[in-house]
């Protein structure tokens, strides 16, 4: 088996996949500190990627589609992020808008699923798409809530900082592969692999900026004078 | 569109969101800084307002205390002086000289009362000897007697004596409270109480009256009185809040970290 892991799988996908462990690791060091509702959720979200990848990984290495996992990776993202962001918005209508935009988003990946590709075991790409925006317009309106509010004293040591930060740019990142992948399919084989390669690195960052987030759960945040 | 350039745009639009973010970074540090500079400028022209007020607050007294001396004590000096001659004049007129001396005597007696008072008003003995809780209840029941106005005092289960400046502050901002009611006001009830909660003392102190505007009363020309009470609560780190509206009473809630 590890011959054929080692063999037959790129080591930057074994890497990226292994990186969750550190997000998931600072989440059961800083257990007790996570305790506000959205940083619980974060750590849940690490919790039901490994599920998924245990999944991904074991269908791949058994040689059968893992399409269907990628599919339902949408829903997660689109439920559990979503949940997220409606816990750190403080303002009631953004909060509002959240709560819409998931039951719409999770309509439209159930009607793209059934309708749109109709095998659930291929790869739904308008779904993956739309995913990514999804999450990608959520955290602009969280960092369009810190640019007005201006509460945070130092960003860098606040935990949705960083976790917004690697959600904007792992799902944009996403996003531009995706559209770009459906160019350069009809090209080379190279920049495909060049694109996934990307993809794996976005993955990197995205899981050590999560962990990073994590990590200054203990921080206590200092907030502006004018804010208290 | 060839490879290249697709790969080139894909990489910059990829980059885009790390640009972004770090162009969000700086603007959100320079729009903190410029908050911060807004702030404090606000912060210095607030502490110059209090210091102003607090400046005019003490020529008040002195001026107060300079007309108190010349009317009433320097009046009754006067008089006395001029009765003092007259006993010189009558020495060989007992019943006359008696007659005089007496009535020295009331003056002088009258003179040292208006500088007990006088002495009083600056400094309550009554703050000085039993602390604030029996200052207060003295200060209400007086002003009670004095204007007929009910003013009450409650004070829960709080026992003894506080910091001496917490105590003479509270006891100031109380008297200017309620001579504002009386004055401006036209209250019928006042209510004091103080109490203690979350390791502060608070005193709330509330009327029945006409209630002011506070935008109005805090205009640069209007009078001192509630930048003079901000000003002694910042001197003890105190806080003041503010109930207040025209045509209904007002209430203030000043809270002292003990």
């Amino acid at each position: 088996m590890l011959e054929i892991i080692l063999n037959r799988i790129p080591i930057i996908y074994l890497f990226s996949s292994s990186m969750l462990i550190i997000p998931l690791i600072i989440g059961i060091i800083n257990i007790k500190a996570i305790m506000s509702t959205p940083l619980k959720i974060i750590f849940f979200y690490c919790c039901i990627y490994i599920c998924f990848e245990s999944v991904s990984w074991y269908y791949a290495l058994h040689g059968w589609q893992n399409h269907f996992v990628e599919n339902t990776v949408n829903y997660s993202d689109v439920i559990i992020l979503g949940c997220f962001y409606v816990y750190i918005l403080t303002n009631p209508l953004h909060k509002k808008i959240v709560i819409g935009i998931i039951i719409i988003a999770v309509i439209t990946l159930i009607i793209s699923n059934v309708f749109g590709i109709k095998d659930y075991n291929r790869i739904d790409s308008f779904a993956k798409s739309f995913t990514d925006v999804i999450i990608i317009f959520l955290s602009l309106i969280f960092f369009y809530q810190l640019l007005n509010t201006l509460e945070i004293r130092n960003l860098f040591q606040y935990s949705y900082f960083w976790i917004s930060t690697s959600l904007l740019i792992y799902f944009s990142g996403i996003f531009f592969i995706n559209i770009f992948a459906e160019y350069i399919t009809f090209n080379k084989d190279e920049s495909i692999k060049f694109y996934w390669h990307i993809k794996e690195y976005l993955t990197i960052f995205h899981r050590i900026f999560i962990a990073i987030g994590l990590w200054f759960s203990t921080t206590h945040q200092q907030l502006n004078p004018s804010s208290k | 569109m060839n490879e290249v350039k697709i790969i080139i745009l894909g990489t910059a639009a990829m980059l885009l969101p790390t640009s972004a973010i770090i162009i969000f970074v700086i603007l959100y540090y320079r729009r903190q800084r410029l908050q911060r500079e807004k702030l404090e400028h606000i912060e210095e022209l607030h502490r110059q307002e209090m210091l102003e007020a607090s400046v005019a607050s003490q020529e008040n007294v002195r001026r107060q205390i300079g007309g108190d001396l010349h009317d009433e004590i320097g009046t009754l000096l006067s008089a006395t002086r001029m009765s003092l001659s007259q006993i010189t004049k009558y020495g060989d007129n007992p019943s006359k000289r008696e007659n005089l001396l007496n009535q020295t005597q009331d003056l002088l007696n009258e003179a040292l009362n208006n500088v007990r008072r006088i002495s009083k008003e600056l400094m309550p003995s009554t703050l000085d000897e039993f602390g604030l809780i029996i200052a207060l209840k003295d200060f209400t029941q007086k002003m009670t007697e004095h204007t007929g106005v009910m003013v009450c005092f409650s004070h829960g289960e709080l026992v003894g004596k506080f910091d001496s400046k917490i105590e003479l502050a509270l006891y100031r901002t109380a008297q200017e409270l309620v001579n504002n009611a009386l004055k401006h006001a036209q209250a019928t009830i006042i209510n004091l109480t103080l109490s203690e909660s979350n390791n502060q003392l608070v005193l709330q102190v509330s009327d029945n009256g006409i209630g002011f505007d506070l935008e109005e009363v805090n205009q640069p020309n209007r009078g001192i009185g509630i930048k003079n009470i901000e000003s002694r609560i910042s001197v003890i780190k105190g806080h003041i809040k503010f109930d207040v509206e025209k045509g209904r009473g007002a209430s203030f809630e000043i809270s002292v970290p003990l």
